[in-house]
């Protein structure tokens, strides 16, 4: 753990009971043939509702697959996850989580309205006129207004987010879960696009749980940072960002948005760099 | 400003003209040859034929030609549909079910290695002469190449759009309907492009095997006869036929692939 230099602002959270999102315990092994992985350890944390959550930490710290947990879309190997006092299964089973993934995972065939609409559409939502209506507002919401008839690959990589974006925020989940969805971007779109949900968090609260490889988009968008060490992944720290909201792009100027990011960078890189 | 209009369709002429000029050109070329070496070495009609002989004929008998060419494309056509609808419908059942498609594999593959040569005639004993057997031919010729494709074209999504319907909960039919037919069409028409020459290829060996119309009774007729002139009008006017198939589904495949890179053959 690091010792010296925390300012007050920082406190490490204990897990309470009862929170929205619990996770205890959590250990996670890859079982392939006769090797097998130990993804996660024992890993332990709780949220109230509609918090930003980052994960963070080195790349085989297990971050994605905690994700993935969280979803539903992998067991845990031990341990126990509750979603306001549910399984992930049971939770979702009436409230499907919303899921952005780093290659946007758009369908080629579909335009991106259609793209925004198909959850909607599967999910039998209300009638074809209502669906269309409410894709129609979360493309302005992405701001993808005159692209709607686009295909994917006609977009630019950081418009295929947007409208990811979009597409797992128009059935209104009460969990966004968002796996490094700005991590195949170049610096500037990325930066724009974290300006972006900064503003699209504002208008449509829900808790998100955000993995991310970028320390300053953590301390941007989030209430909480999990900081995780690798192999296997652990929790080594979980730090709360006070930055009063809303927030704005020019929160990265102040000098406590400098000091949570030296923490962070200190805590993850602080052995070898610093 | 007026003149670049003009300029680009001056070059898409000079495009078009370097795309199909050398093929054509060779084209002309063989055909002078081959018509040159059999006039100057004398060689016997029953051996090789002149073009301009080949060509006469095709003139001259082309309702005979025509009505029996139909008759194989009718047979032809209809087994590749068969074929290649009933190669879609087992590719879906075998991704609803990995039990099935276990069960189900091993007898597709009886079906491609029995040689085509051999159930031909079986199929004529049980089907008759009509167009019954071609049509089965065909389509078990089509029927394992389409199969293999489409059920490969059907597994081919991203994991994250696996993911992705998992996570909003979407049905098994859901998959299909939204996501991997889509996915397997361009596998699909990659199929279709070989097997409708395969079609007709069945259909004429089924017609080998007796049938009372058809390329392939020309073919064994003429065959008897040694009439070489016959042999190749009737080689030319079905892979004309064929040719023509192909780009049958070839303009298919463009309306199908509306979205911009489905094309995995490119």
């Amino acid at each position: 753990m690091v010792d010296a230099g925390h300012s007050s602002g920082v406190t490490l959270t204990v897990p309470k009971s009862r929170h929205f999102v619990e996770v205890s315990g959590v250990s996670k092994i890859f079982a392939d043939g006769e090797s097998s992985t130990e993804a996660l350890r024992d890993i332990s944390f709780s949220f109230p509702r509609n918090r930003f959550v980052s994960l963070v930490g080195h790349s085989g710290c297990g971050k994605s697959t905690l994700l993935r947990i969280i979803a539903g879309l992998e067991q845990v190997t031990a341990g126990s996850l509750s979603v306001d006092g549910m399984t992930p299964d049971e939770f979702s089973h009436d409230r499907p989580f919303g899921f952005v993934f780093q290659d946007a995972g758009l369908l080629p065939w579909k335009t991106t309205l259609e793209n925004i609409r198909l959850p909607l559409d599967v999910m039998r939502f209300e009638t074809p006129l209502v669906r269309e209506e409410r894709a129609r507002s979360y493309l302005r919401l992405a701001r993808l207004d005159g692209f709607e008839n686009r295909y994917p690959s006609q977009l630019s990589g950081g418009m295929r987010q947007r409208a990811s974006i979009a597409r797992s925020l128009c059935y209104r989940p009460e969990v966004l879960l968002m796996d490094e969805p700005f991590g195949a971007l170049d610096d500037f779109t990325r930066r724009e696009m974290s300006d972006e949900l900064l503003r699209i968090y504002a208008e449509q609260q829900c808790s998100v749980f955000f993995v991310t490889h970028s320390l300053p988009e953590a301390v941007l968008l989030s209430d909480h940072v999990v900081v995780l060490k690798p192999r296997p992944g652990r929790v080594e720290a979980i730090i709360d960002i006070d930055l009063p909201r809303p927030r704005s792009a020019n929160v990265r100027s102040s000098s406590e948005f400098r000091r949570y990011l030296d923490q962070l960078e200190e805590m993850i890189f602080g052995d070898g760099h610093a | 400003m007026r003149e670049r209009p003009e300029t680009g369709s001056g070059h898409r002429i000079r495009a078009a003209l370097l795309a199909y000029l050398p093929p054509l050109l060779l084209f002309l070329l063989v055909g002078a040859f081959w018509e040159w070496i059999v006039h100057a070495r004398n060689i016997p009609r029953f051996l090789l034929p002149a073009p301009s002989v080949i060509a006469l004929r095709i003139v001259t008998d082309w309702q005979n030609l025509l009505s029996n060419a139909g008759a194989t494309l009718l047979a032809a056509s209809s087994g590749f549909l068969i074929g290649t609808a009933a190669a879609v419908i087992s590719g879906i059942v075998f991704v609803y079910s990995r039990t099935v498609e276990r069960a189900f594999f091993p007898w597709a593959i009886i079906v491609k290695t029995v040689p085509i040569l051999a159930i031909a005639p079986l199929l004529t004993i049980w089907l008759g002469f009509g167009i019954a057997p071609k049509i089965a031919v065909a389509a078990i010729a089509c029927f394992f190449p389409t199969l293999v494709n489409v059920t490969r074209g059907l597994r081919s999504l991203e994991r994250s759009v696996i993911d992705f319907m998992t996570i909003i909960h979407a049905s098994k039919a859901d998959v299909i309907r939204h996501a991997r037919l889509y996915a397997a069409l361009p596998y699909l028409f990659s199929a279709m492009k070989i097997t409708v020459g395969m079609s007709v290829i069945g259909a004429i060996v089924a017609e080998f095997t007796g049938a009372n119309q058809g390329i392939g009774t020309i073919i064994v007729n003429a065959g008897y006869r040694q009439d070489a002139v016959m042999l190749f009008s009737a080689i030319i006017v079905t892979s004309m036929a064929t040719i023509a198939l192909f780009y049958i589904v070839v303009l298919v495949e463009r309306r199908a692939l509306f979205w911009p890179g489905a094309d995995i053959d490119q």
